[in-house]
């Protein structure tokens, strides 16, 4: 197994900075220091925290993979977008709901909105929006982790060995340090597979004689692949149109992305961060599909999913046998960059929004933690064994993730919204997106998450308005001093 | 005062920004087969990595313009 000295290395960095971490938490400051390192991150662990949450293998596999197959529209599918949605959701959203978290004294995203709208019925509702959400994705990196190391060990190491040997790595430093852990070992993680596929591209394209030559070749050998292809059904216009309201609007409301909103040292470091995102977003996402088309020039006739694996073959053959061990690694820090961070805000709610009587001091809020890597796991188990398409839950966790955003967005910014307001919104949202998926109603042409994103939005703020408003008081305590 | 009328202004603006910026991911005015390519590079990267360009400026005045809007109104 060429490179176990790599591969060793990276699980011993994240464990020493998992202890590291550990040592210096604050003494006697609670779930606040456990879960939001204080309320304190600085720029470049707050940056690194949110890019490394936010990007997963998807990016590093189902991109190249589908621009394989579809070319450069991939990249004016989502890069643009993504580019300018994410950071303005972050600042839209991130400086009340810091503010207002810690006015309030909310440490998960579900509590912070059912605080906000004195109702624990919204905070439940959440919790089981969020974690039907979620727990897929979590799925989805596992079995990255494991396929890529089980590729890597050449079959040595079965996939379900591998899962369950980075889930352990990841259980342990984010159970030692908690979002401080998080957050410092995805500096490292965001660094390293953003360093493996620019290298990566560079190479290629140095062996391809430049990036002229290299466009020329794709141009006279693939010219379908060097264009956006308006009659491809995802780029039909209410197709791209109705993708990008969904990308654009769902990572802000990915609770572990949320959560580390609130944990941000400030204004001046969400600030900086979202200055960042767009450059870093781009550095990553030029690569990813550039990958995909050239590499459909040098590996021709991958059929369907078996693209996927375009990466690593396009590591291999640019970096070489010897380095090749980088794209196992990139894998692996893509993927439990986006798992710490969930396996840590799926474990702070059920301490604090399902059973906070049992979660007295940080021995029980760390069993928590351990639950949730044990579900996971099972998860996962019964996934394999069913056979279920990962690919399909993800599709339909990102628009459900949607469903949640009018809820958010008003609890944060409108002091009318109420609880009633929540809750409808929920319900209806996620029931019109469950019979548009289905094909009960027409979709016209627009992917189901637009019109069940409108119903969602609409029945909250119609019940809202009818229902009765919350005390000024409690209002006024939540909102003083935020954003506007 | 001058703190509501700078929040007009920048409430007026953002949506502004947003529209154009959205009609122009759209495609909505996008002559067909524009741009071509530029140094190897096929046209269609360049019309995003453009757009890209424009989003990052109009993002940099939000950041900034929603900044001084909240000092307007500390003060």
């Amino acid at each position: 197994m060429k490179g176990a000295g790599w591969i060793g290395l990276y699980f011993a960095a994240m464990l020493a900075i998992g202890w590291w971490a550990e040592r210096r938490r604050a003494r006697g400051a609670g779930a606040v220091e456990y879960y939001l390192a204080g309320r304190g991150l600085a720029p470049v662990a707050l940056f690194f925290a949110l890019f490394g949450t936010n990007c997963s293998p998807f990016v590093l596999m189902g991109i190249p993979g589908q621009s394989y197959h579809d070319g450069v529209g991939i990249f004016g599918l989502n890069a643009p977008i993504l580019a300018l949605g994410i950071p303005l959701t972050f600042w839209w959203l991130g400086v009340p709901a810091r503010a207002m978290g810690a006015r309030l004294g909310a440490v998960s995203p579900a509590e912070l909105v059912a605080k906000r709208l004195a109702s624990r019925a919204v905070g439940w509702a959440l919790f089981a929006a969020f974690t039907l959400f979620t727990v897929p994705y979590m799925v989805t990196g596992l079995q990255g982790c494991g396929l890529a190391l089980e590729r890597w060990s050449e079959g040595a190491l079965s996939a379900r060995a591998g899962a369950l040997v980075a889930l352990v790595v990841a259980l342990a430093y984010t159970f030692l340090g908690g979002m401080r852990a998080t957050a410092w070992t995805n500096v490292v993680q965001g660094a390293l597979f953003l360093g493996v596929v620019v290298a990566t591209l560079v190479a290629l394209l140095g062996e391809l004689g430049g990036p002229a030559a290299a466009f020329a070749r794709l141009a006279s050998e693939r010219p379908e692949l060097a264009e956006l292809d308006r009659t491809r059904p995802r780029f039909e216009p209410r197709a791209f149109a109705s993708y990008g309201l969904a990308i654009t609007l769902t990572v802000v409301c990915f609770p572990h992305i949320l959560v580390r909103l609130m944990a941000s040292g400030g204004t001046e470091a969400l600030r900086r961060s979202c200055r960042l995102y767009p450059l870093a977003l781009t550095l990553l996402w030029l690569p990813a599909v550039g990958i995909g088309v050239l590499g459909a020039l040098e590996f021709p006739g991958l059929a369907g999913n078996a693209s996927d694996g375009i990466f690593p073959r396009v590591v291999e053959r640019a970096l070489g046998p010897e380095l090749a061990v980088l794209g196992t690694l990139a894998v692996l820090a893509a993927a439990m960059s986006t798992l710490d961070a969930q396996l840590l805000t799926l474990g702070s709610m059920l301490s604090r929004d399902v059973l906070p009587r049992h979660a007295a001091g940080l021995g029980a809020e760390r069993l928590f933690l351990l639950a949730v890597g044990a579900a996971a796991f099972l998860l996962h188990e019964a996934v394999e064994r069913w056979q279920v398409s990962i690919f399909a839950l993800a599709q339909f966790a990102f628009s459900g993730y949607v469903m949640i955003f009018p809820t958010l967005a008003l609890a944060l910014r409108w002091r009318r919204f109420t609880a009633a307001g929540a809750l409808a919104s929920l319900a209806l949202g996620l029931a019109t997106l469950a019979a548009f998926t289905q094909g009960w109603l027409p979709g016209l042409g627009f992917l189901p998450v637009l019109p069940a994103f409108l119903v969602a939005l609409a029945a909250a703020i119609g019940v809202s308005l009818a229902s009765t408003p919350p005390p000024r008081a409690h209002v006024a305590l939540a909102f003083e001093g935020a954003e506007s | 005062m001058g703190g509501a009328r700078g929040s007009l202004r920048a409430r007026v603006g953002t949506g502004l920004g947003l529209g154009v910026l959205l009609g122009l991911h759209l495609d909505a005015w996008r002559p067909a087969g524009w741009p071509g390519e530029v140094g190897g590079v096929p046209g269609e990267v360049v019309y995003r990595l453009a757009w890209m360009g424009l989003a990052y400026g109009f993002l940099a005045w939000v950041l900034g313009g929603t900044e001084a809007g909240r000092e307007r109104g500390e003060r």
